[in-house]
C-alpha cells in the first residue's frame, strides 16, 4: 500500500496501515525529481499539488511493487477532487494496473465510505480499527503539537540548525512509536530536547509572521521550498493555523456528522471579504488573514499556479490589506525550483516587516488616503 | 434597511439630474459569464423589477484595457473580461447585478471564480453597489423566490405585475448563447450549401460567443471551409443519453456536458473536434485531459486543443486552424 506524502501525515497513515496488517511503502520526501517525473505525466496545466502527489506515486512505483493506493477525493469545486481519476488512469497508462481507495468527503453518502472502509479493513477486528485510528489520530496531534513548539522556539535556537536536528529526531522518534505509552514518551523527550536546544534569553521579539493558504503548499515542505525553516532562520515566529489535525477535525468529523460550520469563527472573519464559499481553502485562508491581522506583523499567502479559490481568495486580500493595514506577500508555486527568487522576497518582506515594528512605537504613519476611498458594498 | 437603501440610491440619482427627474434605478451587467449562461433570466428579472437594465457592449479594446490594468491577479481570461465589463459599467450604473451561479444543476458546481465573482468584482472597484443574487439549484424554489423577492425590494420599487409574477419564478436554466450575432447569421446563410466537413466545437458559451475573446474564431472556421457545430446546439434530450453515470461524473456541469457533447459528436460522425478553453482554466485542465483521453479509447476524429490567453498575435491561431482544417479536408479526399 501506498498513498500521497503531505507534511507529516505520512507518519500518522502509515501507522494506521500496518496496524491494520498492510505492507506500507511510504514515498520518499518530495524533490526535484518527483516534480519533474509529475510535470511529465500529468495534464500540463493541473496544479501542483497534483503533479507531485503523482510524481511521488511514479516514484514510489520505481522502486518497489506495490497493489494498493490510498488517495482523497473531493466534490467540488475545487480541482483537488478531480486527481484521484487523473493518477488512476495515468498510473494505468504507466502500466501500474494499482487498487485505489479514495476518500471522499461522505457528505450525504455514508454508505460508500463505509463500503471504503471496509474494503481497507481487510478481515481486521473492528477492535484493532478504533485502536489503530486511535494510535494514528494521537500521532497526528502530537507532531502538529511538536511542530507548534519548533515554530515557537526557532527564532530562539542556540545554534543554527539545533532545533531542526531535534524535530527531525523526534519525527522519526513518533514514526517509531508503536503503541501510546512510547508516543507519550517520545513527545516528552522531544518537547524536552526542544526547549533544550533554544535559550529563553530574548534580546528582541521576534517579528510575527502568520503562513495561510492552500493546504497541501503550507504543509509540504517539498512543495514550498522550506518556507517556514527559512522564515525561522530569518528569526521571524511563525503562525499557521492550518494543521492536518485541524483540517480532519474540520473536513471529516464535522461533514461525517454535519455540523454546520456556519458559526465557525474563520469563516464568521472571512464574511466582510469573502461571504461564500468558494472551493478549497479560498474562504478559511481570506478568515485566517483577517483573523490572525490582530496578533501578527504579517501575512504570506502561499498558493500553487492557476488554484482558482486561492486567485478569490487573493483578490480580496487585497481588501484585507488596506482595510487592516497589514503587510500580505502572496507567493505562488509551480515547478519552478529556484529557490533565490522565494527566499529573497522573503528576506526583503521580513526586513520590512522588522522596520515596520520599530516604527510602530513612534507614530504610525498610516495613509489616511487610501482608507478614505469609497467602500463598495454587496448584498445577497 | 432595504428601503433606506432603494431611496438613497433613488435620492442620488435626483440630485444628479438637479432634483427635477425622478429616473429610474439603473442595473448594470456584464456581458460577460453569466450574461452567456442565464443573460436572458436576469434581464427579464430587472424589467420586472421596473429599474433599467444596462448591459455593457460586446468587449472591445477600451473594455479590455480595463480588464487588464486592474491588477496583478492571474485571473482567467473571461474572468478578467469581466472585471473590464464591470469597470466600465460602474461608472454608468447605479449597481451591478452580479449573480452568484454555485450550481446549476443539483449536485454539480460552477468554477470557484464563479462562485467569488461578487467578492471579486467589489475588491476590485472602489464604491460600487453589487447585488449578488445566489442560484443554487440544489435549494427549493420557494428559498429561491424569497431571495429574488428581496433582490427586488434592493433594487427599488417592483412593478405590481413583476411582483406577482417573481412568486412563481422559476430557477435560472441555462439558456446558452455561444455565438455572437454576426456568426449566427453567417452560419446561417452558410447552412443550406453545407457540403463541407462538420467539426464539433467544444468550449465554454463565454468563450465561444466573444469574438474579442477568442480572436474571431468561429468566423474563421468558416474561411477555412469548415461548418462548426457547436456543443450548445445539442438539447438537453439529445446529451442526456451521453451523460457519464452520476457516481462517475464530473462534478463540474460544465465539463460533464462537454465531456457528453463529445460522446455524442463523435457518434454522429463528425470529421474534426476542437476543445477551445482559457489558460488556466481548472475545470478545463482536467477535462481536457479526459477529452483526449477518451477521443483516442473511441478512436474519434483528430482533436486540436487550443489554448486562449491575453495573446493578441492572430497569426499563430490562424496557421493553427488552417493547418487544421487542411488536414481535416485531406482525410476526407483520401477516403
Amino acid at each position: 500500500m501506498t498513498f500521497p506524502r503531505m507534511g507529516t501525515v505520512q507518519v500518522a497513515l502509515a501507522a494506521v496501515l500496518e496496524k491494520l496488517g498492510h505492507q506500507v511503502v511510504v514515498p520518499p520526501p518530495l524533490s526535484a525529481d518527483t516534480a519533474a517525473l509529475g510535470a511529465r505525466y500529468a495534464p500540463e496545466s493541473a496544479c501542483l499539488p497534483c503533479k507531485l502527489v503523482l510524481g511521488g506515486f511514479l516514484q514510489v512505483a520505481e522502486r518497489e511493487t506495490v497493489d494498493g493506493a490510498i488517495m482523497a477525493g473531493g466534490v467540488g469545486p475545487c480541482r483537488f477532487g478531480c486527481y484521484h481519476r487523473a493518477h488512476r488512469s495515468l498510473m494505468r497508462e504507466q502500466g501500474f494496473d494499482w487498487e485505489w481507495f479514495v476518500a471522499r468527503p461522505p457528505r450525504g453518502r455514508l454508505g460508500e465510505v463505509f463500503a471504503e472502509l471496509s474494503r481497507l479493513r481487510a478481515g481486521a477486528s473492528m477492535r484493532s480499527v478504533y485502536s489503530a485510528l486511535r494510535l494514528g489520530w494521537r500521532k497526528l496531534t502530537v507532531l502538529d503539537e511538536i511542530e507548534e513548539a519548533v515554530r515557537e522556539l526557532f527564532p530562539r535556537e542556540n545554534s543554527p540548525g539545533s532545533v531542526r536536528r531535534v524535530h527531525r529526531r523526534a519525527v522519526a522518534a513518533v514514526e517509531h512509536a508503536d503503541e501510546l505509552r512510547a508516543l507519550r514518551r517520545a513527545r516528552a523527550e522531544a518537547l524536552c530536547a526542544l526547549r533544550a536546544a533554544s535559550t529563553s534569553a530574548r534580546d528582541e521579539e521576534p517579528v510575527q509572521v502568520a503562513l495561510v493558504g492552500e493546504i497541501f503548499t503550507v504543509l509540504e515542505p517539498g512543495a514550498n521550498m522550506q518556507l517556514e525553516d527559512f522564515l525561522g532562520g530569518l528569526g521571524a515566529r511563525v503562525h499557521r493555523e492550518i494543521r492536518i489535525s485541524n483540517w480532519a477535525r474540520e473536513h471529516i468529523f464535522c461533514d461525517f456528522l454535519r455540523w454546520s460550520r456556519k458559526g465557525h469563527r474563520i469563516k464568521r472573519a472571512a464574511e466582510p471579504y469573502l461571504g461564500h464559499f468558494v472551493g478549497g481553502e479560498g474562504q478559511a485562508t481570506v478568515g485566517r488573514a483577517v483573523h490572525s491581522s490582530a496578533v501578527v506583523d504579517g501575512i504570506v499567502h502561499v498558493m500553487p499556479f492557476t488554484c482558482g479559490p486561492e486567485i478569490i481568495a487573493r483578490s480580496v486580500l487585497r481588501t484585507v490589506r488596506r482595510d487592516l493595514d497589514i503587510p500580505i506577500l502572496t507567493l505562488v508555486f509551480d515547478e519552478h525550483t529556484a529557490r533565490a527568487g522565494v527566499q529573497t522576497r522573503l528576506e526583503a518582506f521580513v526586513d520590512m516587516l522588522r522596520w515596520r515594528k520599530a516604527q510602530s512605537g513612534k507614530s504610525r504613519n498610516r495613509q489616511e488616503s487610501i482608507h478614505d476611498r469609497p467602500r463598495s458594498s454587496i448584498f445577497e | 434597511m432595504l428601503g433606506t437603501l432603494a431611496r438613497q440610491l433613488t435620492r442620488t440619482r435626483k440630485e444628479d439630474r438637479g432634483g427635477a427627474v425622478r429616473d429610474r434605478v439603473r442595473v448594470g451587467f456584464p456581458r460577460s459569464l453569466t450574461h452567456y449562461l442565464q443573460g436572458n433570466y436576469w434581464r427579464r428579472f430587472v424589467q420586472l423589477t421596473g429599474a433599467k437594465w444596462v448591459v455593457s457592449p460586446s468587449t472591445d479594446a477600451q473594455i479590455w484595457r480595463d480588464a487588464v490594468s486592474g491588477g496583478d491577479d492571474d485571473l482567467c481570461l473571461p474572468v478578467r473580461a469581466y472585471c473590464g465589463h464591470a469597470a466600465y459599467l460602474a461608472p454608468r450604473t447605479d449597481l451591478l447585478l452580479v449573480p452568484r451561479v454555485v450550481r446549476m444543476e443539483p449536485g454539480a458546481h460552477m468554477c470557484p471564480l464563479l462562485l467569488g465573482l461578487p467578492d471579486l468584482v467589489r475588491s476590485r472597484l472602489d464604491g460600487v453597489q453589487v447585488l449578488a443574487p445566489r442560484v443554487c439549484a440544489d435549494e427549493v424554489p420557494a428559498r429561491f423566490r424569497r431571495r429574488l423577492a428581496r433582490a427586488a425590494q434592493f433594487i427599488g420599487a417592483c412593478r405590481a405585475d413583476g411582483r406577482s409574477i417573481l412568486q412563481t419564478a422559476r430557477m435560472p436554466r441555462r439558456t446558452p448563447r455561444s455565438l455572437s450575432e454576426p456568426v449566427r447569421v453567417r452560419l446561417d446563410r452558410l447552412r443550406p450549401d453545407s457540403g463541407r466537413p462538420q467539426v464539433a466545437v467544444l468550449g465554454h458559451p463565454y468563450l465561444l460567443a466573444d469574438d474579442y475573446l477568442n480572436l474571431d474564431l468561429m468566423h474563421r472556421f468558416v474561411d477555412c471551409g469548415v461548418e462548426p457545430i457547436v456543443s450548445d446546439w445539442l438539447s438537453p434530450g439529445e446529451l442526456e443519453p451521453h451523460l457519464d453515470p452520476p457516481a462517475v461524473r464530473p462534478y463540474w456541469s460544465e465539463g460533464a456536458r462537454m465531456l457528453a457533447a463529445a460522446r455524442c459528436l463523435v457518434r454522429r460522425g463528425v470529421e474534426g473536434m476542437v476543445h477551445v478553453s482559457a489558460f488556466g482554466c481548472g475545470c478545463d485542465s482536467f477535462m481536457g485531459y479526459e477529452l483526449e483521453a477518451r477521443m483516442r479509447k473511441w478512436n474519434g476524429p483528430p482533436l486540436l486543443r487550443l489554448v486562449l490567453d491575453e495573446h493578441t498575435a492572430e497569426a499563430g491561431l490562424a496557421t493553427r486552424l488552417e493547418a487544421y482544417c487542411d488536414m481535416i479536408r485531406g482525410r476526407r479526399d483520401a477516403g
